[in-house]
């Protein structure tokens, strides 16, 4: 019978991503705490579990990488070596090589020999004098060639000691084994055998003489054995030819592979990401640092900057950038997983739950069958308890693809390391609220819009040490990561004690780029989301991480696209806040239900501010702008609904009509309605697959009663408000 | 054969593969996380007729669980494995003065895993 176990290659890529994140964990941690052992074990064992298993589905590569990673472990928390940051550097390089290893693993690709060779020598060469000599890499037991198929006889002593008994090995099945192999005489006597409990008591050891004649290989004697040589006087004689000596083999010891450790030759790498093409350049001495900053500051795109200033020539550009596609390829992609780990409690209560709705389905199904007017209350109570049931039910299975968020911060204490080290900045990272939970797919896809916050504010938000002195600061400075739920949403903040937006920069940039006009009156809250506006960025000096203007409107998008919010609270001299507001789930939301003439349209709750019904001439119309009205001092444009729907609503006279104000990037605008229906949750039916993309609309739902009713797209309609067209009906 | 075994590591994947094995030869496989889980399994009413754990877990190691199964009176001659990596030699030599009846190196093969089982399970 032959048991494939390829099936489980999946669990073990999951299962070794999650060891390496507690290496990096535990790393970073063990820079804090080094003489801390629990932390030391866990790491090791992270590594050790990691190269036991890959042995199991052949990954070699994975394997012997793991076991140098091992070694160094073992010599750490033996003592022999001693924690020191450059060790911390090297293992913590080494825990991305062994990323991409597992990466390749599973791509079933090439693992990048200039990457991981050197990586190897300068593991191996860490660890090296840690005492005793190399262990061979993991091999599955080679045996011996066997010997020519003859029979001969064997003569087996064997005396086990007590030890043998109280370790659970039953004499029986030796012999047994041996009987299997030949011919044993004299025959043993199985019934002369007593049970364990027995023979641990007896105190005259027992013998066992017996000759065995077998065409099998001698190391076939000696494996029946194997487990008991250490403690049993055993002798094996082949009789009738020379006597051999006895060889105990357990396993064969194969020849390492020769590692080739490849000299470091300056392109250490350092982060697993891809490269970015200037300093591939600069690395390779065709410009220096001066002339890329320069050309940077313009945005065009690098290479053809460079062409154009003859720094460089096109075959150089087009050498460098196939450079960096290669880096690119062999750095880790974000693992998608499809499956997804779920407390059993969880899965449990679920369970019960659905106990209930059968219970329930079963008593409405009774009631239906003979049902007279007369149970009417019975019917509405049981129709009630279906009600509970299903809503019990359905917070649940959204609770099922609920994760902790703290998975997608784990990240963050490693890159604020490299980021405070690179800018040469002390930042302190805090972490809270890592329990709360929220949909798998919105972890997955926060990810990158958070690394770009909090890049932003280590490079840009927060000062030098100097300058922060200056001002009198503690010189740290410090991000500030949470996460809590509020009403329906998650709230995620990213906040910093740096120096703050600056105000007239971001104005001045503004009017520069045209989108803003000199007379317009802004607030506060109007100028700091222009720095989402695609192609924006006042950074004085444009790293190679950030402050090329492409980051904040794509955070901002994605942030959307979850049907998200980002604000921006700022203080000059005292920092940034970003908050992201997330719904606990993407299919569902809270809406307002609205009605216009016969339609009833949805808006989520998320976007509404207030809603009210104006005084008479509180909307005025003005000239080339529509109609605004003012609601306490601030005037916001006013739009009917069923004028850009084309439909005839019942009211039009705005003083007997209700305004739902609704708010999108700061901007506000007051939509006119007949009637507010009501608040509920709404399942977010899709208009992209089931019609096509409509503006002003994000959807499409099936209301209680069976009527479609769409949802309004906020910032479409501000869009539309502006342009001042109405949509096809 | 329709005989427990109790297999205690703390890889899920190394327990999923070995639960696998061991099913498709007929056994009944109770899992557990580390050495602590296993002595409260054992407590609770498992009666596996063999153990086979892991050497490196947190809480309670492979060692550790050894001595604590041979000094629990149901089960000081039940045959227990260990899964050893082939440089754990002073391993070995420390779980069989801790009680243990043999070892399963890895990585292993399904076959080679179910052979050693034979050889320590008396049928």
């Amino acid at each position: 019978m032959s048991v494939d176990l390829s099936r489980f290659q999946s669990a073990f890529f999951e299962e070794s991503a999650e060891h390496v994140a507690t290496m990096e964990e535990g790393l970073l941690q063990l820079e804090q705490r080094p003489g801390d052992l629990d932390l030391l074990n866990r790491i090791f064992r992270a590594a050790h579990s990691i190269k036991g298993n890959a042995g199991m589905f052949g990954f070699a590569a994975v394997g012997e990488f793991t076991h140098k990673m091992e070694n160094l472990l073992d010599a750490l928390r033996t003592g022999t070596r001693a924690v020191t940051k450059p060790l911390i550097d090297l293992l913590l390089e080494a825990a991305d090589g062994l990323k991409r290893l597992l990466e390749a693993a599973r791509t079933q690709a090439e693992p990048d020999e200039a990457v991981i060779g050197p990586l190897l020598g300068r593991l191996q060469a860490c660890a090296a004098g840690a005492g005793g000599g190399e262990p061979a890499p993991a091999h599955p037991p080679v045996a011996p060639p066997p010997s020519a198929e003859t029979r001969r006889r064997y003569r087996i002593a064997w005396r086990p000691s007590k030890s043998v008994f109280q370790r659970g090995v039953h004499p029986a099945g030796m012999l047994r084994e041996l009987q299997e192999m030949g011919e044993v005489t004299p025959p043993v006597a199985w019934e002369a055998i007593p049970p364990l409990e027995v023979l641990e008591n007896e105190d005259s050891p027992r013998v066992w003489t017996l000759t065995l004649a077998t065409d099998r290989p001698r190391h076939e004697i000696d494996d029946v054995f194997l487990f008991v040589a250490e403690d049993s006087e055993l002798t094996i004689e082949e009789v009738e030819d020379e006597v051999e000596a006895q060889v105990k083999v357990e396993n064969g010891f194969p020849s390492t592979s020769t590692l080739t450790s490849t000299s470091a030759s300056g392109l250490a790498s350092t982060s697993a990401s891809g490269k970015p093409l200037g300093e591939i350049l600069v690395e390779e001495g065709v410009i220096s640092p001066d002339v890329l900053r320069q050309a940077l500051a313009q945005q065009k795109r690098l290479g053809e900057i460079l062409v154009e200033q003859k720094a460089a020539t096109p075959q150089q550009i087009a050498r460098a950038l196939d450079k960096q596609h290669q880096l690119e390829r062999a750095a880790p992609k974000k693992v998608e997983t499809a499956s997804i780990r779920v407390d059993t409690e969880k899965i449990d209560k679920l369970i019960n739950l659905v106990g209930e709705l059968v219970i329930t389905q079963s008593m409405l199904s009774d009631l239906g069958a003979h049902f007279q007017i007369s149970q009417m209350p019975v019917l509405l109570e049981r129709l009630a308890q279906l009600e509970r049931n299903t809503r019990e039910i359905q917070e649940r299975v959204m609770a099922v693809r609920m994760l902790p968020i703290g998975t997608a911060f784990n990240r963050f204490p490693r890159l604020i390391r490299d980021l405070s080290a690179k800018n040469g900045k002390q930042i302190q990272l805090v972490m809270s609220g890592e329990d709360t939970e929220l949909d798998k797919t919105v972890i997955e896809s926060i990810g990158d819009p958070l690394t770009h916050l909090v890049r932003n504010a280590a490079d840009h938000g927060l000062e030098r040490p100097e300058e922060r002195a200056a001002t009198g600061k503690r010189e740290q400075g410090t991000v500030t990561l949470n996460a809590f739920h509020e009403g329906g949403s998650i709230c995620i903040t990213v906040q910093d004690d740096g120096r703050g937006l600056n105000r007239d920069r971001i104005l001045a940039k503004a009017l520069q780029q045209g989108l803003v006009n000199e007379t317009d009156k802004l607030t506060d809250d109007q100028i700091w989301p222009l720095i989402f506006r695609p192609g924006f960025s006042t950074a004085e000096t444009v790293t190679d991480v950030s402050g090329r203007g492409v980051g904040m409107d794509v955070v901002k998008r994605n942030i959307e696209a979850l049907g998200g919010t980002i604000s921006i609270k700022t203080e000059a001299g005292r920092g940034t806040t970003f908050t992201l507001t997330l719904p606990l789930t993407l299919a569902i939301i809270d809406g307002l239900t609205l009605r216009v003439g016969t339609e009833t349209y949805i808006v989520p709750l998320l976007s509404v501010v207030e809603s009210i019904q104006p005084r008479a001439g509180a909307v005025q119309s003005v000239a080339g702008r529509g109609e605004v009205v003012n609601v306490r001092n601030l005037y916001h444009p006013v739009l009917r609904l069923g004028d850009i729907f084309g439909l005839a609503p019942e009211i039009t006279d705005p003083a007997q009509a209700i305004l739902v104000i609704l708010e999108s990037e700061g901007e506000r605008v007051a939509v006119m309605v007949d009637e507010l229906l009501g608040q509920q949750q709404v399942v977010i039916k899709s208009l992209e697959q089931n019609f096509r993309k409509v503006e002003g609309l994000s959807g499409a739902t099936i209301l209680g009663d069976g009527t479609v009713a769409l949802i309004l797209d906020v910032r479409g309609l501000i869009g539309l408000a502006r342009h001042g067209e109405p949509v096809g009906a | 054969m329709g005989k427990q075994v109790l297999i205690v590591d703390d890889s899920v994947t190394m327990r999923q593969m070995v639960s696998f094995t061991l099913s498709s030869a007929g056994f009944e496989v109770v899992e557990a996380g580390d050495g602590q889980e296993a002595v409260g399994k054992l407590n609770a009413g498992a009666k596996p007729h063999l153990v086979i754990t892991d050497l490196n877990m947190p809480r309670m190691d492979g060692i550790s669980l050894i001595k604590a199964v041979r000094a629990m009176p149901a089960f000081k001659f039940t045959p227990v494995l260990m899964l050893t990596t082939e440089s754990d030699d002073g391993k070995k030599r420390e779980g069989q003065a801790a009680g243990a009846t043999g070892w399963v190196v890895k990585p292993f093969n399904p076959e080679q895993m179910l052979k050693v089982i034979a050889k320590v399970l008396p049928a």
